[in-house]
């Protein structure tokens, strides 16, 4: 017999609403880390699709508050291109299009036929555009699978029919969601002459810290220019700021919820157990000791609600990938470092929801405790 | 069994012919001074003593037995133990270590088993795990109830609740064991068994004990009786007659 003993056995007098507290709580986390573990993998989704692409900067119209809202004029992009280290350069035009049969909308990119960045198209099938070649795309295989489409196949976009011509094998998940085009049949569909939204920049190798901060200033100084590496554009884009904002917040009201399940049931169980109180008082037990019984009680109902909290999210991000609505579009992918501050702050509030009955329960002189029904 | 538990008691320290606890002028008052539970007692315990405390119900017997353990607190007046007055927080180290207490209605954990509400007091006292079990199985056994030890105590005869009680007051052998009537609950044969417990380990050991009851028959088993009425002290305020040793002064 110690204190965890105890503790158990006072839960598992009431179990019903041991349980049905627990739930609480495992919901409440599994829903706070499906919602960060959400966020973060929007956000690394795009992170990896950048990498796939292999930039080492991008450069961006200076204050855009993403890769959406930014425009560069197209000459641009040479002078970039002659800025003294910098190795090859591809302007991209991108955008959010009205799906094929009106429902959804879907990535489309636009680049240069003589651009770099078609030579490193993962082709599955077909092939990429000859110079000069127009109405025509490239489907990552994941929008080609959700639109039924193959190589030989039309569909229009924003207006325009264009014909299938390859379906390129990404690995990541963004950009298998994208639909690649010639740059010019982008701007003109989309009223963007001569426009792109930016510019993909390697740089010849050397050491690479002070190679790629001369780079960037250089860029920088050609005007109204921002070169940053995929990281910075990802961190510092206002719809991935404002999508973690929203998720932090319900993440913190679902852990709020939480903890107030096992407030309530130990506010319950406290108030219940007043005279049992007064007999542990009265044997000795210190009010140290007391509270540590009870907070124990609350801590072991947070711990158990905590791990069915973290097997519902795993549950859900085995189950994710394969609802293809969201699976074609993000990899849900929970980690420790994603689990560990919920986790952490579900044990700090559910211990705060805990002190509360724990402190009302030992206020309470025992003789007057004892003579409670 | 009965003289590993004496020599346990016998070790402990405690002063032989000094005074154990007293109250100084103590009253107790309940809804803001309306009702008057006890009024400017005067009480002096030694160690040894074996007291009956008696008087009608209301008198205040009970609310005096709370405040010579600390369950409750004077409104006016002090408690000294050992010459030396008792803060609130020393209270619960007091009722850890060196004072026990039965009560009328056992006050036992109904989910535990008896041997493990005997273990209840022994936490925080610094044994081990074995160790506390190995004390509270030596004293189930003293008390008569070795054969039941593991049983809930939902499953026991009010008599035998009482004796766990009593094994969970004198665990952890205290100078000082208060019984709040005791038998009040218990029918006649369960009554004269727990009495009789009561006086043993008394006889067997340096205890006092304290003992509040109706019953003028068990009262007059012990060498001392104080008779309270209306909050006051109206007997008993001679000096002790201990059989054993000078056993209550009442003064005032």
């Amino acid at each position: 017999m110690n204190l965890i003993d105890l503790a158990l056995r006072n839960l598992m007098r009431r179990p019903v609403r041991t349980g049905l507290s627990i739930l609480g709580i495992g919901l409440a986390v599994g829903s706070a880390l499906g919602l960060t573990a959400l966020s973060r993998s929007i956000q690394e989704s795009a992170r990896e699709g950048m990498d796939e692409i292999g930039d080492d900067l991008v450069v961006m119209q200076k204050g855009a508050s993403d890769v959406f809202g930014g425009w560069i004029p197209e000459q641009t992009v040479e002078r970039v291109a002659a800025v003294p280290g910098v190795a090859r350069v591809a302007g991209e035009l991108i955008m959010f299009v009205p799906g094929d049969s009106g429902g959804g909308s879907m990535l489309m990119l636009g680049w240069p036929a003589t651009s770099y960045l078609w030579k490193k198209v993962p082709l599955r099938e077909g092939r990429v555009p000859a110079a000069g070649e127009r109405e025509v795309a490239v489907l990552g295989d994941a929008v080609a699978a959700s639109l039924g489409k193959k190589v030989g196949d039309e569909m229009s976009m924003l207006g325009e029919t264009i014909r299938v011509i390859g379906i390129a094998n990404y690995t990541t998940a963004v950009n298998r969601a994208q639909i690649l085009v010639p740059l010019a049949d982008l701007q003109e569909a989309a009223f963007r002459p001569r426009q792109v939204s930016m510019i993909h920049v390697n740089i010849d190798r050397g050491p690479p810290a002070a190679e790629l901060a001369k780079v960037r200033a250089d860029i920088e100084a050609l005007g109204a220019l921002t070169a940053s590496t995929a990281d910075e554009v990802l961190n510092n884009d206002r719809n991935f700021a404002i999508l973690n904002a929203v998720s932090l917040a319900v993440a913190i009201i679902a852990v709020g919820v939480g903890a107030l399940n096992v407030l309530n049931a130990l506010v319950m169980a406290t108030q219940e157990r007043t005279r049992e109180i007064g007999i542990l008082a009265a044997i000795g037990w210190s009010n140290s000791r007391i509270m540590a019984s009870i907070v124990i009680e609350g801590l072991l109902m947070c711990v158990t609600g905590c791990v069915l909290g973290v097997l519902l999210s795993f549950l859900v991000a085995l189950a994710f990938p394969h609802i293809p609505a969201i699976g074609s579009l993000i990899s849900f992918k929970p980690s420790v470092a994603m689990i560990a501050p919920t986790l952490i702050a579900a044990l700090v509030l559910s211990l705060l929801g805990s002190l509360f009955p724990a402190w009302r329960a030992v206020r309470m002189v025992p003789a007057e405790a004892l003579r409670r029904l | 069994m009965i003289f590993a538990i004496k020599r346990h008691f016998d070790a402990r320290k405690h002063s032989e012919l000094g005074s154990l606890i007293a109250l100084r002028g103590v009253s107790r008052v309940f809804d803001a001074g309306a009702i008057t539970a006890l009024e400017n007692i005067d009480l002096e315990l030694s160690a040894g003593d074996c007291v009956a405390i008696v008087g009608a119900s209301g008198s205040g017997k009970s609310t005096l037995v709370n405040l010579l353990c600390g369950i409750d607190y004077p409104t006016a007046g002090s408690v000294q133990w050992e010459g030396r007055p008792v803060r609130r927080r020393d209270w619960s180290r007091l009722r850890r270590h060196d004072i026990g207490i039965v009560f009328q209605d056992f006050n036992l954990i109904p989910t535990l088993t008896a041997v493990e509400n005997v273990e209840l007091a022994l936490l925080g006292c610094g044994l081990s795990a074995p160790r506390r079990r190995n004390r509270a199985t030596t004293v189930l056994a003293r008390v008569g109830l070795d054969h039941r030890m593991n049983q809930a105590v939902t499953a026991l005869s009010g008599g035998e609740r009482q004796r766990v009680a009593i094994a969970r007051a004198i665990v952890n052998a205290p100078h000082l064991l208060l019984a709040d009537e005791p038998t009040g609950n218990l029918d006649s044969a369960s009554a004269a068994h727990v009495a009789d417990l009561l006086f043993d380990l008394c006889e067997h050991s340096s205890m006092t004990l304290v003992l509040v009851t109706h019953d003028e028959r068990l009262a007059q088993r012990c060498p001392r009786r104080i008779r309270i009425k209306d909050g006051a002290i109206i007997e008993g305020a001679g000096k002790a007659a201990s059989a054993r040793a000078p056993a209550v002064r009442a003064m005032s």
